[in-house]
């Protein structure tokens, strides 16, 4: 079970970054809320979930509706 | 002053900036604070390197400094940087292939992420710009340092030009950062095209400050 705390900071953080890449907000809420879903599937079986684990497989669900937000979400802290 | 442009803590910080500014406020209101954001980089420029050129200039003047000695050690500083721009500048790995980290340690590039997205009003954008700057220091010192002796040999009116012209080149990659936004570019084709042309970036800085270290030199025996 994911963590409330890191959901609701994901999903915020994605929202910014979406705003930033002029994603309608309308689209940018169903691609997260899709990823999301399609991530906790994922990650159901799993016994210890990881922060890593969970960022990598979000990435990939997101990759699937938007690459630049995927992109972004990667490789925002990864620019410095 | 053409190599200080290729510097790339700053406009990383500043793509990062003006992004998170995207998605937290309004294209105009980010658009503003970017360029609060670039003042702060000038005011810090300017500020270093007038303390710079009046610390040179009494040495030269007063104290008949400038031996060879002292040209040899900066020779020296800037070869040990182009090396070390060469070999460390850009964070070698696997993971680290695709991206633009650089070879700060990971508490303070946090720390600078953590900035951005918390800058709130003006002050702290030209704070944070002027911060970011500073921690470019130990490259950009010997740059002013080797600039004061050069412009001291000039007349008044052509050093503060020189001083104007350094300053502009210097934020010059801030401003196209900043006209790609504008023209509708995103974070993510700005990032793309600074990963693929990393290479690049680490060669010209690199081979910069080794020319400028045996120039240095040279003057140095002459």
């Amino acid at each position: 079970m994911l963590e409330e705390k890191l959901l609701k900071s994901t999903v915020a953080n994605l929202k910014i970054h979406a705003k930033a890449l002029d994603i309608p907000a309308g689209s940018a809420e169903e691609f997260i809320k899709k990823s999301l879903k399609a991530t906790e599937k994922v990650l159901k079986n799993r016994k210890v979930i990881t922060e890593a684990d969970f960022k990598r497989t979000l990435i990939k669900e997101l990759k699937k509706y938007h690459q630049d937000l995927a992109y972004t979400y990667e490789n925002y802290d990864k620019i410095i | 002053m053409l190599i200080q442009a290729f510097l790339q803590l700053t406009p990383s910080v500043f793509t990062i900036f003006y992004h998170y500014a995207l998605g937290k406020t309004s294209k105009k209101k980010a658009d503003d604070q970017s360029l609060s954001f670039i003042l702060g980089v000038e005011i810090f420029i300017a500020i270093t390197f007038l303390i710079t050129y009046i610390i040179i200039a009494f040495f030269i003047a007063e104290k008949d400094f400038m031996n060879s000695i002292f040209l040899w050690i900066l020779s020296g500083i800037f070869f040990a940087e182009g090396i070390f721009i060469l070999c460390c500048y850009f964070k070698n790995g696997k993971k680290s292939k695709s991206t633009t980290k650089l070879f700060i340690p990971r508490s303070i590039a946090k720390s600078f992420i953590f900035r951005v997205e918390h800058a709130k009003n003006r002050s702290d954008t030209i704070a944070l710009g002027f911060i970011t700057a500073a921690s470019e220091l130990l490259f950009i010192l010997p740059l002013f340092i080797i600039s004061s002796i050069q412009i001291f040999k000039l007349s008044r009116n052509s050093g503060f030009i020189f001083i104007i012209a350094y300053i502009i080149i210097a934020t010059l990659p801030l401003f196209a950062i900043r006209t790609a936004y504008r023209t509708d570019h995103n974070f993510a084709e700005i990032q793309r095209f600074r990963v693929k042309r990393k290479l690049f970036f680490r060669l010209i800085l690199s081979l910069g400050f080794i020319a400028i270290s045996i120039l240095t030199f040279i003057s140095g025996v002459i």
